[in-house]
């Protein structure tokens, strides 16, 4: 009871967390986009597919990689409310966290070259990003254990 | 699975229902149905036990292994 409450209270936190991280992105992809001057995008007609893949990218997947943590939560309280710890569908949000957090953090790290105007731009891959990703797969994957487990526990008379 | 669980069969034998069985043994009845289709993936050693008093068997009576 008392840890489901303390989760409760974490989950409110993080979402609210969540919740401000996209409504910043939104703005700073907002003034990014219609702003001039320093830190904001100058269109090149050369790296316009790219640049538009890079600040589309990033605004479409972080803010999708926050949701998507909410929703996870949300679901994960709900489910420890009605008595079942693992609810399969976590499986599959946990997958497209760990998806949007890789394409969305991609994007981030190369959107300097998304702002900038040069054509010998180079696009980077930063090892963390590949690296956190990875462990939220491997999150994912024992959460899937722990949903069969705990089916069969339940169907264990 | 090639385990079949005869609580039908040991249930019309002692002309007994599921509602009494199940609460004669402390499970829900919709536990017991779970065991009765053969969906359930284990069975405690406690409910076997419980099953076999109530039903006054052997757990070979309830439980049979057919060769698919």
């Amino acid at each position: 009871m008392k840890t489901s409450k303390g989760m409760t209270g974490i989950a409110v936190a993080a979402s609210l967390l969540c919740t401000v991280s996209i409504v910043w992105i939104f703005c700073q992809s907002y003034f990014i986009s219609t702003g001039s001057g320093e830190g904001c995008i100058v269109w090149h007609e050369e790296l316009y597919p790219l640049q538009a893949a890079i600040f589309t990218g990033r605004l479409l997947f972080k803010s999708m990689f926050y949701a998507l943590i909410m929703v996870f939560l949300f679901k994960q309280i709900k489910a420890i409310k009605s008595g079942v710890l693992f609810p399969g569908i976590n499986v599959t949000i946990l997958y497209c966290i760990a998806g949007s957090y890789l394409i969305g953090n991609i994007c981030d790290d190369n959107i300097a070259t998304a702002l900038t105007s040069s054509s010998h731009a180079a696009f980077a891959i930063n090892g963390d990003t590949l690296l956190y990703a990875a462990l939220l797969v491997v999150f994912a994957l024992i959460y899937k254990v722990a949903v069969r487990v705990s089916e069969e526990n339940n169907l264990t008379i | 699975m090639s385990i079949i669980v005869n609580v039908d069969v040991m249930l019309a034998r002692r002309k007994m229902t599921s509602g009494e069985l199940a609460e004669k043994i402390g499970i829900t009845q919709a536990n017991l149905s779970i065991l009765k289709t053969g969906k359930a993936k284990a069975v405690r050693f406690s409910t076997l036990d419980a099953l076999c008093k109530a039903l006054d068997c052997q757990p070979g009576d309830i439980l049979e292994y057919r060769a698919e």
